[in-house]
């Protein structure tokens, strides 16, 4: 399964998930299903803006992890 | 976005409020009809005395074939509802149109088979035109299924967008 890792680079960042939620354009609880990896999609164009705002690549913010692992 | 949700709504309130009108106007068709046409057609109908055995039977079964389409309305009602908050794309609503098409169905059985009986009886001039309604009756009820097939694609395709950030 993918798991997104925002907490890391809000971390890295020193960026709360409010000021995330402003820059990136989402709510706060669409923001939450991201967190605890409860979404079903991501369109590209909010992984682009989350990139843009945290300056990140993909690969910081997603991972794969094998389910059977 | 937001802007675009709140279009959204407007649309679904004016569109849930067109349905419950259509359902009232439903209604107070289906009042008139059982409350002018069956009392009197009837009559007509049946040859010799109004207070004949036969006319009150034709009566209660008109009355009772009449009944499950006021339940359907009360389905129909359900349906504006979720109009209303924006989830006509929903389980729920591809729900009322399945049992509104299953209680139209059954309706409709009972209803053709009745007049049938009561023309054998003698006691049925109106065959013909029940039998036209009947017809009528059944591509509402095929179009029921298919709406209702229809929504719960939707509410497969809803749901996956709702989860899509």
């Amino acid at each position: 399964m993918i798991v997104i890792n925002l907490d890391v680079m809000l971390a890295k960042r020193k960026m709360s998930v409010t000021e995330l939620t402003q820059k990136v354009g989402l709510t706060m609880a669409n923001i939450s299903l991201l967190k605890n990896g409860k979404v079903k999609a991501i369109r590209l164009a909010t992984l682009n803006k989350i990139c843009e705002v945290l300056d990140c690549q993909p690969a910081d913010v997603l991972e794969y992890k094998n389910d059977k692992e | 976005m937001n802007e675009e949700k709140n279009v959204s709504l407007l649309r679904a309130k004016s569109a849930h409020w067109i349905f419950k009108i259509a359902v009232i106007l439903m209604g107070v068709c289906g009042v008139a009809i059982c409350t002018l046409w069956y009392p009197f057609g009837t009559v007509l109908g049946v040859l010799g005395n109004p207070a004949d055995e036969i006319y009150l039977a034709e009566m209660i079964f008109y009355y009772a074939t009449a009944l499950p389409c006021f339940t359907m309305l009360v389905f129909f009602w359900k349906v504006s509802d979720l109009i209303q908050v924006g989830r006509l794309f929903s389980y729920e609503a591809a729900k009322c149109f399945t049992i509104n098409a299953i209680i139209l169905f059954i309706d409709l059985i009972v209803f053709l088979i009745g007049n049938i009986v009561f023309y054998i009886l003698n006691a049925n001039v109106w065959l013909i035109v029940y039998v036209f309604f009947v017809l009528c009756g059944c591509v509402v009820d095929l179009l029921l299924f298919v709406m209702a097939k229809y929504l719960k694609e939707a509410a497969i395709l809803q749901e996956e967008s709702d989860g899509t950030v």
